[in-house]
């Protein structure tokens, strides 16, 4: 990511998680984006997006940082049952869950880190209609 | 009576070896000829730069005129390990007279010499649309050299262009030759070494870099490399690479053309940026192309595979199409090529320059998958059908980050 990309990225969250995030890069130029997000009536959770240093060429990953053991409605922790085509959930790294957010065929420069905490938000919202009614994540944001 | 036999020698060789021989006052020179099916030799007294058919045998050049010939020399070629079969070249020292050769053993006989001028002869041809020669100081970069990329890389060197810049991280595999320019005798190699060769065996004197790194990692190289190109075709199968290149070319002002087939090639897209128009990002961005890319590697399947499908997912998503399914993309590609290398004054320009004027163009090759719907291709012109080039006009997306920023 160059100093311009980066600079959009900052105002755009800034603008949208004002005080909530944390954007830095090492020497290659690999970023990390620390984020505090909260589901609109619902919980608050730690989001670790990272991304290559030819981001936005390449797709980010997005884990769930915070709280550290997340449940299914049956009570399962969800890194025990990853990756799960129905929960949108990846390999996890680190023993950390790892969130499908977009596929890598929809994936396009001009996605910003803004937009993929969003559709991270979207699961999020999807995680906690599971755990009130038990279907899956697929059925709020599809396959 | 003896079939006759073909002797060949390229011209830049012949020219050298003779200045040398003046030079140095050499008589002798020993070298090297393939010989093919026991008739055909082609002679070198340096290396050649591309392989040769056929096996190699020590041959000789005698740099004397036809009546300084004498006993003598025949002992001379003997001492230095000449057998009966062995080529001679005999070449006069002012290039007065034609070269001929003879097999060691009888030298009574004697036969004409081809002097090949490869790229003379590139730049002879197609003079009515693009005059000779005009493409030898275009310098391209092609990014991916696989089916896509060998195939153009010797499509480009056909067409007369003379600098070339290669780059793959791959070794050709057994599974690529089906729809790859390379052969078995290839298998095994560095995939930008043996389409250079290819390239040199159509253009020798074309020169060639290359470079085995991975684009989407040497973010440094691909930006020096676009900006010292006048062309870059992108010839990868996966998204990532494409919008790296993207990203150079548009930082580096460049033109660039990108092909692709989609799943199990049952078609696929050739785009072009120009630097001011749309680029690969907007394209994406602004409305969204359909068709998941072609996969065609185990690496590109293990990159398209979603974590959490089924076991052996992966492999199944491997399907290349076929060559033929492959050959009007890459056949777009190349077009497009030749008049982004092209000076706008020549012909091909007046010929081709309206009808490409689409930056985007969309292929079916069979009615399946996204192209499911289409009718038969039967004898309708006004509906889409397989098998038929439609351009798409793309405007540039104003909130594009790829080609806005900067
Ligand atoms: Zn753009």
């Amino acid at each position: 990511m160059d100093e311009a990309r980066r600079k959009i990225e900052e105002t755009v969250l800034a603008s949208t998680f004002p005080g909530a995030f944390r954007l830095t890069q090492d020497a290659k130029g690999a970023a990390r984006l620390e984020v505090e997000v909260t589901v609109p009536g619902g919980g608050s959770y730690g989001l670790l997006i990272t991304a290559e240093p030819d981001y936005p060429s390449s797709m980010p990953e997005v884990y769930l940082v915070r709280p550290l053991v997340l449940r299914d409605a049956r009570g399962r922790e969800l890194l025990s049952i990853s990756p799960s085509h129905e929960m949108h959930l990846l390999k996890p790294r680190n023993r950390f869950l790892r969130l499908c957010h977009y596929k890598p065929e929809a994936w396009h420069p001009s996605v910003t880190f803004y937009k993929v905490v969003l559709k991270s938000l979207l699961w999020l919202t999807a995680y906690e209609n599971h755990l009130q009614s038990g279907r899956p994540i697929t059925d709020y944001l599809g396959t | 009576m003896r079939a006759p036999f073909h002797y060949a020698i390229l011209a830049s060789q012949l020219e050298r070896l003779r200045s040398e021989a003046r030079r140095r006052r050499l008589r002798l020179v020993e070298g090297v000829a393939f010989v093919a099916d026991g008739e055909s030799f082609h002679l070198f007294h340096e290396k050649p730069s591309f392989p040769c058919a056929g096996l190699p045998l020590p041959c000789f050049f005698v740099i004397a005129e036809a009546s300084d010939l004498s006993g003598s020399l025949m002992e001379k070629l003997e001492a230095m390990g000449a057998r009966p079969e062995s080529p001679v070249l005999v070449l006069s020292p002012a290039g007065t007279a034609e070269p001929f050769a003879f097999p060691a053993g009888s030298p009574q006989e004697r036969f004409p010499v081809s002097v090949l001028s490869p790229e003379k002869d590139l730049a002879s041809r197609g003079g009515a649309i693009l005059e000779g020669g005009l493409l030898r100081e275009k310098k391209v970069l092609i990014v991916g050299l696989g089916s896509f990329g060998s195939v153009a890389a010797v499509e480009l060197a056909k067409s007369g262009v003379g600098h070339f810049v290669l780059a793959d991280n791959d070794r050709l595999e057994p599974g690529n030759l089906c729809r790859h320019a390379c052969s078995v005798a290839d298998v095994g190699r560095r995939k930008t070494l043996a389409v250079r060769d290819l390239v040199l065996a159509r253009n020798p004197d074309a020169q060639v870099e290359t470079f085995e790194g991975d684009v989407n990692v040497e973010g440094t190289w691909l930006r020096q490399a676009a900006r010292e190109c006048d062309l870059i075709l992108c010839m990868t199968g996966t998204a990532r690479s494409r919008f790296n290149v993207n990203a150079a070319c548009v930082g580096a002002g460049r033109s660039a053309i990108y092909a692709r087939a989609v799943t199990r090639a049952e078609g696929g897209d050739v785009f072009r940026y120009r630097p001011g128009g749309p680029c690969l990002a907007c394209l994406f961005s602004g409305g969204g192309v359909p068709g998941a890319p072609e996969v065609s590697s185990a690496r590109d399947a293990a990159e398209a595979a979603a974590d959490y499908a089924p076991p052996g997912y992966a492999e199944s998503l491997v399907q290349p199409g076929l060559a033929n399914d492959i050959a009007p993309l890459v056949g777009m590609a190349v077009k497009l090529s030749l008049l982004e290398l092209a000076p706008k004054d020549q012909p091909l320009w007046r010929k081709l320059g309206e009808d490409l004027e689409a930056p985007f163009y969309v292929w079916a090759n069979r009615r399946e998958g996204l192209y499911e719907e289409y009718p038969p291709l039967g004898y309708n012109f006004n509906k889409s059908a397989i098998l038929r080039w439609y351009g798409v006009r793309v405007a540039r997306d104003s909130s594009c980050l790829a080609c806005g920023l900067g």
